[in-house]
């Protein structure tokens, strides 16, 4: 079998030492990511935020990654404006629903 | 009794009568209440109940209706408050199972051969062109609710709450009785999932 060549295979050997590097003292992309979705719901600690930040510089995948998760919540608050009626009221059922409040309000 | 009901008409869109009137709640609100009620409890017949018992709670209480908000915001902040009453019952009956979803996944999309913990180069997020203009088209809005339709009743219950009522992360874990860091982990899931199905099916579709 053929050994596959390093995915950084094609980066000069300066910016390949200072992305292993970096990648050492940062968590991994699937802590990162975490974190990015925790900072939504909580402060994130200085340490996290210096980490997250650091761990950008060599990952562009995370770094995109919660540009993007922060735009589906700014989308998100919006979705109601556009909902497609999955659902309705058949005339039988409206006049069911009217008959009910009309009991009431005699 | 509200007396500014024309103000009210112009300030907000849902608002569209001047007294109130059970008839035009059933024609006005009717629908727009069932689907709210439906995208939360995935169950037709008991969305049904749920805009019945609101309307009728409202008629109720109507003198309770200040005017201040339009008539639909009321309606729908009854409703609102009966579904977190049922979730409320419901956490109590069963406990909170939708832990596991997208475990797998999370695992898979983070399997890098040469960097294990890491995205693959499948799995990273791609850029999204044109993602601000996407807000405006209908299509897209199509996509968002087929993808968030997708997550599992649960997890959409969690999700919907945070994102879209824009509830505090205090007051979910309190109504459905989960902890901080299961509601996190759920939330985390749901955009991870949500955040690859709108990329496979809007932003970079084949």
């Amino acid at each position: 079998m053929t050994k596959r060549p390093s995915q950084l295979a094609h980066l000069p050997f300066w910016r390949r030492a200072w992305i292993l590097l970096l990648a050492k003292f940062t968590p991994d992309c699937d802590l990162i990511v975490r974190w990015a979705s925790e900072s939504m719901e909580r402060r994130l600690t200085l340490r996290e935020r210096a980490l997250m930040k650091i761990h950008f510089w060599i990952c562009s995948f995370c770094k995109r990654y919660l540009a993007q998760i922060q735009m589906m919540h700014h989308a998100s608050c919006h979705l109601h404006e556009h909902e497609k009626p999955a659902v309705t009221l058949g005339d039988e059922e409206k006049a069911k629903l009217k008959a009910a409040l009309r009991g009431e309000t005699r | 009794m509200p007396t500014t009901g024309k103000e009210e008409k112009r300030l907000q869109p849902g608002a569209t009568t001047i007294g109130l009137d059970p008839d035009c709640w059933v024609d006005d609100h009717g629908d727009y209440l069932l689907n709210y009620a439906f995208s939360r409890l995935r169950n037709r017949t008991l969305a049904q109940d749920f805009v019945q018992e609101t309307l009728l709670t409202a008629w109720r209480n109507q003198s309770s209706y200040a005017g201040r908000a339009g008539e639909r915001t009321w309606l729908t902040g009854i409703l609102r408050h009966k579904i977190l009453d049922h979730f409320r019952v419901a956490a109590r009956e069963r406990s909170f199972t939708d832990l596991e979803f997208f475990a797998d996944g999370e695992r898979e999309i983070f399997s890098n051969w040469e960097f294990p913990g890491h995205w693959t180069a499948e799995s990273g997020p791609k850029e999204w062109s044109g993602a601000g203009s996407s807000l405006d088209q209908t299509a897209f809005w199509a996509a968002f609710h087929e993808c968030s339709s997708k997550l599992p009743t649960k997890v959409a219950q969690v999700f919907l709450l945070r994102e879209v009522d824009e509830m505090e992360s205090d007051k979910i874990c309190e109504t459905l009785a989960i902890s901080q860091s299961n509601l996190w982990v759920m939330l985390h899931r749901a955009r991870l999932a949500l955040r690859r199905c709108l990329e496979q099916n809007w932003f970079c579709r084949p």
